[in-house]
C-alpha cells in the first residue's frame, strides 16, 4: 500500500536556459530550488515557459544551459525513464488500449515487478482513488474525472521521487475542479512526495501551493507563499496577476519632502512607516487590492472615497462594486492583463483619465448604483511602484488584520 | 399564421425524404453500374459451356460448379492460387514490419531534411514499374532468383514500401505524443513503448496500410508475368493460360476471376471498419 508518507526529493533548477530551434527563448537563466515534500506550484500566462520547465524537469525536453539536481544528483542528462519521476498530462495522457488495471500496472510491469506484487500495488490505489469498479474498463468509457484518477493513480503506483503535473485539472468542469483540488492536496500530505504543478490558473495556484513561482517570458519574477506573493508582490506583473478580482491600479503622484500621496482628489499623507523606503519622487502607479476596501471605518486613519457604483455584482456573502476613479490607468504592458479574456484591463489598452476599480464589499453594506457613498481603506494596504519597470517600492501590510477584526455594531 | 407554419413544415419534411431518395436512388444507380462486371463474372463463372455462348445472354442461370472443377483438375489453379497467397502474404508482412521501423523515427525523430527524406521515399512509387523491370530481372538473374517465389516476395516488398512507410508515417504522427511521452516518464524505453504502446494504438493504420500493399501485390501481373517459371506462377498470371491461339475460354477465366477476387474481397469486408479509420486518420496526411 502506498499510504505511508514517502520521502520526496529536493528539486534543484540551476540556471536553467531553453531556446528552441526557431529561435525563441522559452525560459531564462531560471533558478528554482523546491525542497523536499513541498508543493510547489509554477504560474504564468501562457507561453510563460512553465510548461516547458516542468518537460524539463521530466527529461523530456533538453535544456540549452543549466543544470538539473534531484536529490543532490544531477540528471541533467538522465532520460526519463531514469529520472524516477512521474508525471500527470493535462490531456492524462491514459494508453486507450489498456484497461484501467493495465494503465496503473504499466510503470510496475516495466519494472519487472512480481505478478502478485503488481496486484497488491493497483488495488490498493485503486481502493484510494475510488477506481475499484472501473479496474476493466477502457479510458474511452470513463468521465473525464474517472480518468483524471487513472493518470493520478498511474503516477502514484510505484512511489516516485518526485509528482509532476501539466495543469492536471484544466479539463474538468468547474465544480469537479475544486473538488479534485482538495483531493490532490490530501493526496500530497498523505504521500508527503515533492510536487511541482504546472497551471495558468492563479487560484489554484494559490490555493494548492506551498510556494508558487510566478513566470513571465520565461523569467522568474516571484517565488514565494501565496500570502507573500499576495501582500508584498515584487512588481506590478505579480501584484496584477495574483488576486482575484485583480488589484486596482492607477497612476498618481508622491511627493517625496512631504510624504503626500495623490490618489485621485484624495491627498494623502502617508505614516512614516509606510513611506517608500527607496527615494522615489514625482509619478509612481498605486494599487489597492478590492479586498482592502471597507464599507465602513474600521480606524481613525483610515482614509475615505466618494464613490459611485456603475455596476454591482452580488457574490451573496459580499458585493463586487464597479466605480471609477478620476485617474489614469497604468500601462497595460506592465500587468497581467493579456491573462485572461474576462480580466477588465483587457479593454482598454489606452491610458484614459479614469481608472476602474472594484471594492469587495460585505453584503449588508447596502450600495446602490448611482448612488454616491463612501468607502473606507488604510494607508497599509496601499502599493506603490514605481514607473520605470513597475518594480514594488512600497508593498502592502497583511490585509488579514482587516479579516481578523470583528465588525462593530 | 400557425397555419402557413405547419404548411412550411410539412413542405421542409417532405422535401427531406425527396432528397433522401434521390440520394438512396443515386447511389444503388451508381453501385450497380460498379457491380455489373463483377456480377457477370460471378454469373458466367456459374454458367455451363454453351449457356455463357449464347447470343442474348440470360441474367440468371442454373449455378454449377463444373467450370470450378475444370479450372482446378485441368490447369493446377490451386497452385497458382497458393503461390499468390504465400507471395502476397509474406511480402505484406515484411512490408509492414520494414515500413514500420522506417516510418517511426521519420514520424518521431527530429532530424535535418525529414520531409525531404520522406517525400524522396514517396517518389520511388512513382516511377513506372516497368522502367524497373529489365535491370530488376537482370539483377535478380545474377543471385539465381529469377523463376522463384522469393524473386516476387522481395520485387513486391520493394514495390510496396514506399507507400507504407508514407502511410504509417502519416498514421504515427497523427497519434498524442504525450502517450509515448507518459510510456517513458513510467520507465518504459523508446523500443519497449513502440511495442506496448505504439503498434498497439497503430492497428488500425497497420491494418489498413497492409490491405493496400496486400491488394497491389494480389493484383500483380507485370513482374510475376516476367520472373515466375512454370511452377511458380502466381493467379494473375494463370488466368491467361485460358487465352489459347485456338479459344478464349471464356467460362474458366470467369471461374477463375471469381476465385481471385474472393479472398481480397473477403479480406477487404472483414477490416472494413479499420480500413475506413485507417485510411482517414492519420495517413493521408
Amino acid at each position: 500500500m502506498q499510504t505511508q508518507p514517502t520521502q520526496g526529493c529536493g528539486i534543484e533548477f540551476n540556471k536553467i536556459n531553453m531556446i528552441f530551434a526557431d529561435g525563441t527563448t522559452a525560459i531564462k537563466s531560471l533558478d528554482l530550488s523546491i525542497k523536499q515534500g513541498e508543493f510547489v506550484v509554477l504560474v504564468g500566462p501562457s507561453g510563460c515557459g512553465k510548461s516547458t520547465a516542468l518537460r524539463i524537469l521530466a527529461g523530456l525536453e533538453q535544456a540549452t544551459g543549466g543544470t538539473i539536481t534531484i536529490n543532490g544528483h544531477n540528471v541533467t542528462d538522465h532520460d526519463p525513464q531514469e529520472r524516477d519521476i512521474a508525471m500527470i498530462f493535462q490531456s492524462y495522457a491514459l494508453y486507450p488500449h489498456k484497461t484501467v488495471f493495465d494503465n496503473l500496472a504499466y510503470p510496475l510491469q516495466v519494472r519487472r515487478v512480481s505478478k502478485a506484487e503488481i496486484a497488491e500495488k493497483v488495488s490498493g490505489i485503486a481502493n484510494m482513488l475510488g477506481l475499484t469498479p472501473l479496474l476493466n474498463r477502457k479510458p474511452g468509457a470513463l468521465s473525464g474525472g474517472e480518468r483524471q484518477r487513472v493518470a493520478m493513480g498511474r503516477a502514484m503506483v510505484r512511489s516516485p521521487k518526485a509528482f509532476l503535473m501539466d495543469e492536471p485539472l484544466s479539463n474538468l468542469d468547474a465544480a469537479l475542479r475544486v473538488e479534485m483540488r482538495g483531493e490532490i492536496r490530501r493526496l500530497h500530505r498523505r504521500l508527503g512526495v515533492t510536487t511541482v504543478y504546472v497551471t495558468h490558473d492563479q487560484v489554484e495556484a494559490m490555493t494548492m501551493g506551498d510556494r508558487v513561482a510566478v513566470l513571465r517570458g520565461g523569467d522568474l519574477q516571484q517565488f514565494d507563499t501565496p500570502q507573500k506573493l499576495y501582500e508584498e508582490s515584487v512588481n506590478m506583473f505579480v501584484a496584477s496577476f495574483i488576486g482575484s478580482p485583480a488589484i486596482n491600479l492607477c497612476m498618481s503622484n508622491f511627493n517625496h519632502s512631504t510624504g503626500v500621496l495623490q490618489l485621485a482628489d484624495n491627498y494623502i499623507e502617508l505614516p512614516d512607516d509606510r513611506r517608500p523606503k527607496v527615494g522615489i519622487d514625482g509619478e509612481v502607479m498605486v494599487g489597492i487590492r478590492p479586498e482592502a476596501f471597507n464599507y465602513r471605518r474600521d480606524s481613525e486613519h483610515d482614509q475615505s472615497m466618494t464613490i459611485v457604483p456603475n455596476i454591482i455584482e452580488s457574490l451573496g456573502s459580499e458585493l463586487l462594486v464597479h466605480f471609477e476613479v478620476a485617474a489614469e490607468r497604468v500601462p497595460i504592458e506592465m500587468t497581467a492583463a493579456a491573462r485572461s479574456a474576462n480580466s477588465r484591463l483587457d479593454l482598454d489598452v489606452n491610458r484614459s483619465k479614469t481608472a476602474r476599480f472594484i471594492a469587495k464589499l460585505d453584503a449588508c453594506s447596502g450600495y446602490q448604483i448611482d448612488q454616491p457613498a463612501k468607502v473606507w481603506y488604510s494607508t497599509d494596504h496601499i502599493m506603490i511602484f514605481e514607473t520605470g519597470k513597475g518594480e514594488t517600492v512600497l508593498p502592502s501590510k497583511s490585509l488579514v488584520a482587516i479579516a481578523d477584526h470583528p465588525p462593530s455594531n | 399564421m400557425s397555419h402557413a407554419k405547419t404548411r412550411l413544415h410539412i413542405n421542409l419534411q417532405s422535401r427531406k425524404k425527396l432528397f433522401t431518395w434521390a440520394r438512396g436512388i443515386t447511389a444503388l444507380v451508381i453501385s450497380l453500374i460498379f457491380f455489373a462486371p463483377i456480377y457477370w463474372m460471378i454469373l458466367t463463372a456459374f454458367k455451363s459451356g454453351n449457356e455463357a455462348f449464347t447470343a442474348t445472354p440470360s441474367l440468371f442461370a442454373m449455378p454449377s460448379l463444373e467450370n470450378f472443377r475444370l479450372v482446378f483438375s485441368q490447369n493446377d489453379f490451386g497452385r497458382a492460387l497458393s503461390t499468390s497467397l504465400f507471395v502476397t502474404t509474406i511480402s505484406t508482412l515484411l512490408c509492414l514490419a520494414v515500413g514500420a521501423s522506417i516510418a517511426y523515427p521519420l514520424a518521431r525523430v527530429r532530424m535535418r531534411g525529414q520531409k525531404h527524406i520522406a517525400f524522396w521515399i514517396l517518389s520511388l512509387r512513382i516511377i513506372p514499374p516497368i522502367a524497373t523491370i529489365i535491370p530488376l530481372f537482370l539483377m535478380l538473374r545474377a543471385v539465381g532468383l529469377t523463376g522463384s517465389i522469393w524473386s516476387l516476395v522481395l520485387v513486391y516488398t520493394y514495390m510496396n514500401l514506399p507507400l507504407t512507410i508514407w502511410l504509417l508515417r502519416g498514421f504515427f504522427a497523427d497519434l498524442p505524443i504525450e502517450i509515448e511521452e507518459a510510456a517513458f516518464v513510467d520507465g518504459a524505453s523508446r523500443l519497449r513503448t513502440f511495442f506496448n504502446v505504439t503498434l498497439p494504438l497503430s492497428v488500425p493504420g497497420l491494418i489498413a496500410t497492409g490491405l493496400l500493399c496486400y491488394i497491389f501485390a494480389w493484383n500483380e501481373f507485370l513482374f510475376a508475368n516476367i520472373l515466375t517459371g512454370a511452377n511458380t506462377r502466381t493467379a494473375p498470371v494463370g488466368l491467361t493460360e485460358y487465352v489459347t491461339p485456338v479459344s478464349v475460354e471464356w467460362n474458366k477465366i470467369m471461374a477463375a476471376g471469381t476465385l481471385v477476387v474472393l479472398p481480397v474481397w473477403i479480406g477487404a469486408l472483414s477490416v472494413q471498419r479499420y480500413l475506413v479509420r485507417g485510411l482517414t486518420l492519420g495517413a493521408v496526411k
